[in-house]
């Protein structure tokens, strides 16, 4: 059967060397995007009493607001994991965000191990927001996230999506996880979902049901989550 | 401009290269000639600078020798495709694509001055015209990564003080893992290894032979180059294809436009032809008379 066609047509061609290079489709055509929110036990606490910590460490992650959290079980491996280039993306946010955001990582540097994935997603590490000012450190993270990614890895591959969860501690105990799947130009809707709630730090998450026709979320998400 | 951009423009035992690289558009043996000529200069200048501590010097030598070395993979890449030699090709094409991506962050690629900004186009332009669709990825898990400068282990709060991407004493640092393990392999469609194609069984696919079958857009676009520098774009669209192409389609299968519902009876049948992908090749320099015809594949 035919499956193709092509055809020569001789057009005068300007020197523009980008017009016809990248076929990026609609965003619409990309999608679903996934944005959840489920509750979650992960906390400092839970995360200071991991076999990964130490004394040192411990202190260090009781000031931090900002914490990298390890995969676990990650393809049955029995040590704790990170995805690529966590440790650029840990150095690029200590670097470069405001005073009063303190990063960390939740394991000591001999028990760290990345692992390189596929490119056909770009897994971002688990970021944790704990203290009293998740509202104020919630975007900031998400932006510098968002322009790391810009620099850093969508540059070469401009089609790529991502996969990212952000964990928000609440001071009532326990926390509730974000996942986002889908491109970098729409994280800011982790912040969004976030603002829409009624605060943040004390109360449920509530997804955004309505306005915005891409996401796609489970009918009773919010239902469950409550 | 920065500093390494202007160096390279105004010192005196770079002014030559610079001159040299910017010509590129002479003929491939010449310009392979001339390339092979300009490198001991350029490794001469970059040791002085080293000797003497002139980083931005050093620096600006190795913009130079990525540049040259650019344009040189960039002349095979055309030679493996007029060769119909195309997984060598396409190998090629991922090299100049990483290779460009470490010296965007010291060089300015946008203004064509040494034709990097075609080279990009034409690689992504190339890589588009590729029929390879699935692509083994590993999993792999890093446990030991050192520097490429100093080849000291690098942790995660242990840095050696050089940084990724950055130039030191004219060389480019990586990291270098040097103890994994492979967790899986999957399949994907958009590898970071582009080179890890899944071929079928038959050896002509896999890059041993030539197979210009295999890649009938390849195959098109470089018979009607010329010249390496000859510019030429794609357009992809729509058509429709004559029915009689289709003469073993009964009116009650599915539609051979891959149209989601409906039969061909309900579909393209009552049209002038079924609806078909179809890409135009334009050429700025007339290809050859033979090529000027439409191809069904």
């Amino acid at each position: 059967m035919v499956s193709g066609l092509f055809l020569l047509t001789l057009f005068s061609i300007a020197p523009s060397y980008m017009d016809d290079t990248y076929f990026t489709p609609p965003l619409a055509e990309r999608l679903p995007l996934k944005l959840l929110v489920e509750d979650d036990s992960t906390t400092v606490a839970s995360l200071i009493a991991s076999p990964w910590v130490d004394e040192a460490l411990c202190t260090s992650l009781c000031q931090a607001n900002v914490v990298f959290v390890q995969w676990e079980n990650f393809r049955d491996t029995s040590s704790p994991v990170f995805p690529t280039h966590t440790a650029e993306l840990f150095h690029y946010i200590q670097e470069r965000a405001p005073s009063g955001i303190y990063s960390e990582v939740a394991v000591r540097d001999e028990d760290y191990n990345e692992v390189s994935l596929h490119a056909d997603l770009v897994w971002l590490p688990d970021i944790l927001v704990a203290g009293t000012v998740t509202a104020f450190v919630l975007p900031i993270i998400v932006n510098l996230v968002s322009e790391w990614l810009k620099q850093r890895l969508l540059d070469r591959q401009p089609r790529t999506d991502v996969k990212f969860q952000m964990i928000i501690e609440s001071p009532q105990g326990g926390s509730k996880r974000i996942t986002y799947e889908g491109p970098v130009e729409e994280l800011w809707r982790i912040t969004e979902l976030a603002q829409r709630s009624e605060s943040i730090a004390s109360t449920v998450l509530h997804p955004a049901a309505s306005g915005l026709p891409l996401l796609n979320l489970p009918p009773d998400s919010s239902a469950e989550n409550s | 401009m920065n500093t390494v951009e202007q160096l390279i423009l105004e010192h005196p035992a770079l002014k030559r290269p610079q001159t040299l690289l910017a010509h590129y558009q002479r003929t491939r043996s010449d310009h392979r000639a001339m390339l092979r000529k300009m490198t001991p200069h350029l490794a001469n200048v970059k040791r002085t600078a080293v000797a003497d501590g002139n980083q931005d010097l050093a620096k600006a030598v190795w913009c130079l020798e990525t540049v040259a070395e650019i344009q040189r993979q960039y002349l095979t890449t055309f030679d493996m495709l007029k060769q119909s030699k195309f997984y060598a090709a396409w190998c090629s094409l991922e090299t100049i694509d990483n290779t460009l991506h470490a010296l965007k962050r010291h060089f300015q690629l946008s203004s064509n001055e040494y034709g990097l900004a075609f080279i990009k186009a034409s690689t992504v332009r190339w890589q588009s015209l590729y029929p390879y669709a699935i692509f083994a990825s590993p999993e792999i898990l890093k446990r030991e990564v050192r520097c490429g400068i100093c080849d000291a282990v690098v942790s995660l709060r242990k840095g050696c003080g050089h940084r990724v991407h950055e130039i030191y004493d004219g060389k480019c640092c990586f990291r270098r893992v040097t103890k994994a393990e492979v967790l899986g392999i999957a399949l994907v469609h958009n590898p970071v290894q582009k080179y890890s194609v899944m071929f079928q069984a038959d050896p002509a696919v896999s890059g041993g032979e030539s197979n210009q079958e295999a890649y009938p857009l390849a195959h098109y676009a470089i018979n009607g180059l010329v010249s390496p520098w000859d510019v030429w774009a794609v357009e992809r669209t729509t058509t429709r294809h004559p029915h009689s192409h289709f003469s073993d389609v009964a009116s009650t299968d599915e539609c051979p436009c891959m149209a989601p519902q409906g039969t061909y009876a309900q579909c393209c049948l009552p049209q002038e032809g079924v609806l078909r992908p179809h890409v135009i090749i334009g050429f700025s320099v007339p290809p050859p008379r033979k090529l000027m015809k439409r191809v069904y594949v």
